[in-house]
């Protein structure tokens, strides 16, 4: 039973064991979900929640305990940094990380199911401790973060268990703009306390056309700024025209005022998301395999009205069919209808109301014999 | 000379949405309609140009992954026969509405059009659209520019320079390979510009990208003619800026001309309104209804669902009135920009996403052939140009650096940067700083390892198509989006560790080179630091 994680053996489970498996690794399980995104969901979660502890070559734990993630902290991948350290170039990352054998870390035996292996959650953490910053527009940035375990017990270490408790994390938010930032020179900071178990921001700094960057931290019982994390420095856009002239292609302020104003200066922003979002949502509505649609409404309304409402839409279509010699000719009202090969027709009409004569007139292929059947159909709407 | 400038711009683009693993994808519809709808009726409106000896100018970016599908063999062949469906339903249909003579002529002119589309599609084009593109651009009537490679908003990779550089790389060897040359222009995905970006345009041979208004409005130094001239950057790439009075008459939901009442109305369609074993064979294989484009009512009105049926002629009438208004505006515009400017006459630049002209408003492509008609032959006032054009003609422009925009909704990175969707930097940060690293470790890799690292760099590119975020951010479709970034994230990131234990399995590096195959000659080394 030590390979019950594995397709195959997953693919034997009836979906109600499998969806009991799946809330032992801590998956949420969707009502309606399929027995093959079960396995799906499951081997993912074993993939990336790979502790050492489960993939232990002589593990005796119970199969389906495999893959189980620990109970501490979010799903990481190996971690692969020291201490608290500032947001580290993104190439020496992965050249240290590659440096290491990846000892802890059992490759995953893909002797079946590996087609399966195509799709999964995604880790909550990628083991590192970083904190990442980005302009969203003039006024605001947006912050994501993340604090490792051998950071925090690093911190804990500093600080002592209450000490830790007892601190609290914070974002201290620097004005850099234009200077090299040496920790102690910006032109102005503010901190903002984010509880622990946050792991992104949104920040409002507040003042276009200026540099920014990030401090994450603790700050300690006794007041003191611990630093985990410093982020990039970012520059909020200019959300006005520039103050700079350029002499060579100067115009007087107020021609200068009208031309903004004919470009649409005073108006910025006001752009066409509206119709853009409103085109997207048209071209993916309905089409898309996530979209659910009734299979049974004949008239979908363009747009449901809001409190009590009722109808009933009818229609009536008639069907008209039969069968002559295959290579005879014939028509229905008088238009050509091309026969099936075993000589068989059959034309369906949207009836509107009053009467309809429909004569259908064969001739056989020698020309020489012809029938006609003609049928009257009387519609009323009452 | 005429005394101002039009240059109307489409930005064509489709999410990769190619699924071989299943049949009947709907997602893949998504490319179907735009081909049906847009992009072929467009090549209709350029050929007849063509063939009356209209001088026409027109810009269009075809994204890398569009050109992608639009010349992939598998989705060739499976529009062709969703095509076939089609005409097979609207065969019927002409039948079916014999009695409606209020529908009849409708139910006609979709038999009549389809049948035409499968001739340009099959015969005249022999199933390559691209090729089509290529011809009007070879003509000189069309100039095509492209976009990042898989459309990556590239103000929220900024970290990652050469995950930026990569996306401009790749999408110019893609435009060489399929036009021949390489791109002069560039269309930034959501025209989302974040200054620095230029110089990796420069380094790439291309010479102009477009900005929303306040890109140039808000460059540094001040720009002296607005938005109606084009900057350099100091890196000496020029940037144009939309004009938002000639883009709102066309896009505003309550003013916009798509909105006429005479124009057709989306919402009432076949695939829903008949009855289910008749129309099964046309909707999804599932029973799903969806929609066929077969659709006979029109707008009518904006207060009740009431609707009056629909009359293509009257349509037709009305898209010739809006493209003369349109190019009035466009002249008493010019007109009165040209006591502001001196010597210098106004370019207008006018962007819109191609798809709006036929998939959103029916009539669009009607309105693009006659509004291009009419500047050719009537104008006194304006004369169409490309960029390119423009700038051989004024090739001294102010210097200036753009300021960091797009175009979306307030004018900067909110629409891909918010609550739903702010999730997914982190992963693809992650993704891209290991592709980076990969790249760097493996500067020369070869055999089955060389054919891992590529399909990384084709996850990470998937992974990072600003599409997802927007649809996020928009609501539809979310968990499609949402399964598109984990599933090429978790590839990916597989193929990482594979890569560096050298345990590639082969059988499933296949596996997904079959799924995943966009770019089929990407050269990993695209993603290395110092080049």
């Amino acid at each position: 039973m030590a390979t019950v994680g594995t397709g195959k053996e997953l693919r034997k489970l009836t979906k109600s064991e499998l969806a009991e498996l799946a809330k032992g690794l801590q998956i949420k399980v969707r009502s309606k979900v399929t027995k093959a995104e079960l396995i799906a969901q499951i081997e993912a979660a074993q993939r990336t929640g790979q502790s050492p502890v489960a993939t232990a070559p002589t593990s005796t734990l119970a199969p389906l305990t495999r893959g189980k993630p620990q109970k501490k902290g979010p799903r990481e991948e190996p971690a692969a940094q020291t201490g608290p350290r500032q947001a580290p170039l993104p190439t020496g990352e992965v050249m240290e990380a590659a440096g290491r054998p990846f000892q802890p870390i059992k490759a995953p035996e893909h002797s079946s199911g590996e087609v399966d292996r195509l799709t999964g959650e995604l880790p909550l953490g990628y083991g590192d401790t970083r904190i990442v910053l980005q302009v969203r527009d003039p006024q605001w940035a947006h912050a994501y973060w993340e604090i490792n375990e051998q950071t925090k017990a690093e911190l804990r270490h500093t600080l002592g268990d209450e000490g830790y408790a007892r601190s609290s994390f914070i974002l201290r938010v620097y004005d850099v703009t234009d200077i090299e930032f040496t920790g102690d020179n910006a032109h102005s900071f503010s901190d903002i306390h984010v509880f622990e178990g946050a792991n992104n921001w949104y920040i409002h700094l507040g003042r276009p056309d200026r540099a920014f960057l990030l401090d994450l931290g603790l700050i300690s019982p006794h007041g003191q700024f611990i630093l985990i994390a410093r982020s990039n420095v970012v520059r909020t856009p200019r959300d006005t025209y520039s103050d700079v002239v350029d002499e060579q292609w100067m115009v007087v302020d107020e021609a200068f005022r009208e031309i903004y104003r004919a470009s649409g200066g005073f108006n910025v922003g006001a752009s066409s998301g509206e119709i853009r979002q409103a085109m997207s949502q048209r071209l993916l509505h309905e089409l898309s395999s996530g979209a659910v649609s009734s299979l049974s409404s004949p008239v979908r309304k363009a747009a449901p009205s809001a409190g009590k409402d009722f109808w009933l839409v009818v229609n009536t279509e008639l069907i008209v069919y039969g069968a002559t010699e295959p290579d005879a000719r014939l028509t229905v009202q008088g238009k050509n209808v091309k026969l099936r090969p075993d000589g068989t027709f059959s034309l369906r009409f949207a009836l509107p109301d009053g009467d309809q004569h429909i004569p259908v007139h064969a001739v056989n292929n020698d020309g020489d014999m012809e029938r006609t059947i003609t049928h009257v159909v009387q519609k009323s709407t009452r | 000379m005429k005394k101002g400038f039009l240059s109307l711009v489409l930005h064509a683009h489709l999410p990769y949405v190619r699924h071989p693993e299943h049949a009947d994808m709907m997602e893949e519809r998504w490319l179907y309609e735009a081909i049906t709808e847009t992009y072929i009726p467009l090549i209709e409106a350029f050929d007849g140009m063509i063939n009356d000896r209209v001088d026409f100018r027109l810009t269009m970016s075809l994204t890398p992954p569009l050109i992608g599908m639009l010349t992939d063999p598998l989705l060739q062949e499976r529009y062709g026969k969703h095509l076939d469906l089609l005409i097979e339903l609207a065969e019927k249909e002409v039948d079916r509405t014999r009695w409606m003579p209020e529908f009849h002529g409708t139910a006609l002119m979709y038999r009549d059009k389809l049948h035409r589309i499968r001739d340009i599609f099959n015969r005249q084009y022999g199933r390559n659209l691209v090729g089509a593109f290529r011809k009007f651009q070879d003509l000189g009537n069309l100039e095509i520019i492209t976009c990042c490679a898989t459309h990556g908003y590239l103000p929220l990779m900024e970290l990652y320079r050469p995950a930026v550089r990569a996306q401009i790389e790749q999408a110019v060897r893609d435009y060489e390979k399929h036009l021949g040359r390489r791109p002069r222009g560039i269309w930034l995905a959501e025209c989302a510009f974040n200054p620095g970006d230029d110089k990796v345009l420069a380094e790439h041979g291309i010479r102009f990208f477009f900005t929303d208004a306040h890109g140039v409005l808000h460059a540094h130094p001040r720009p002296r003619y607005g938005v109606f001239a084009p900057i350099y950057t100091p890196s000496g790439v020029a940037a144009f800026a939309r004009d938002l009075e000639s883009s709102k008459q066309v896009w505003s939901a309550e003013e916009g001309y798509p909105g006429d009442f005479d124009y057709r109305e989306f919402y009432r369609d076949v695939g829903y309104d008949l009855e289910l074993d008749y129309i099964r064979p046309y909707i999804h294989e599932s029973g799903i209804r969806l929609n066929t484009g077969i659709k006979y009512y029109r707008i009518t009105t904006r207060e009740s669902n009431h609707k009056e049926p629909y009359n293509h002629q009257v349509a037709l009438a009305k898209a010739a009135t809006h493209a003369g208004h349109f190019m009035w505006c466009r002249e008493k515009q010019v007109e009165y920009l040209g006591g502001l400017m001196g010597d210098r006459p106004p370019i207008i630049v006018s962007p819109y996403d191609a798809e709006l002209f036929g998939h959103w408003w029916y009539e669009g492509p009607d309105f693009i052939n006659f509004l291009l008609r009419k500047v050719v032959c009537d104008s006194p006032t304006l004369q169409l140009i490309t960029p390119s054009e423009y700038l051989g003609r004024f090739p001294k422009n102010q210097v200036a650096m753009p300021s960091m925009s797009s175009w979306g909704h307030k004018g900067y990175h909110e629409v891909w940067l918010e609550g739903s969707n702010d999730w997914i930097y982190r992963h693809l940060h992650k993704a891209a700083e290991r592709m980076i690293g990969l790249a760097d470790r493996y500067p020369d890799a070869d055999g089955l390892r060389r054919r891992a690292l590529n399909q990384a760099a084709r996850e990470l590119m998937l992974m990072q198509a600003s599409d997802w975020a927007f649809i996020m951010k928009t609501g539809t479709t979310v968990p499609y989006a949402v399964k598109r970034t984990k599933d090429h994230c978790v590839r990916f990131t597989r193929l990482y560790h594979d890569i560096l234990r050298d345990r590639i399995d082969e059988a499933w590096l296949s596996e997904v080179e079959w799924r995943d195959n966009i770019f089929p000659d990407i050269d990993y080394r695209i993603y290395r630091t110092h080049r």
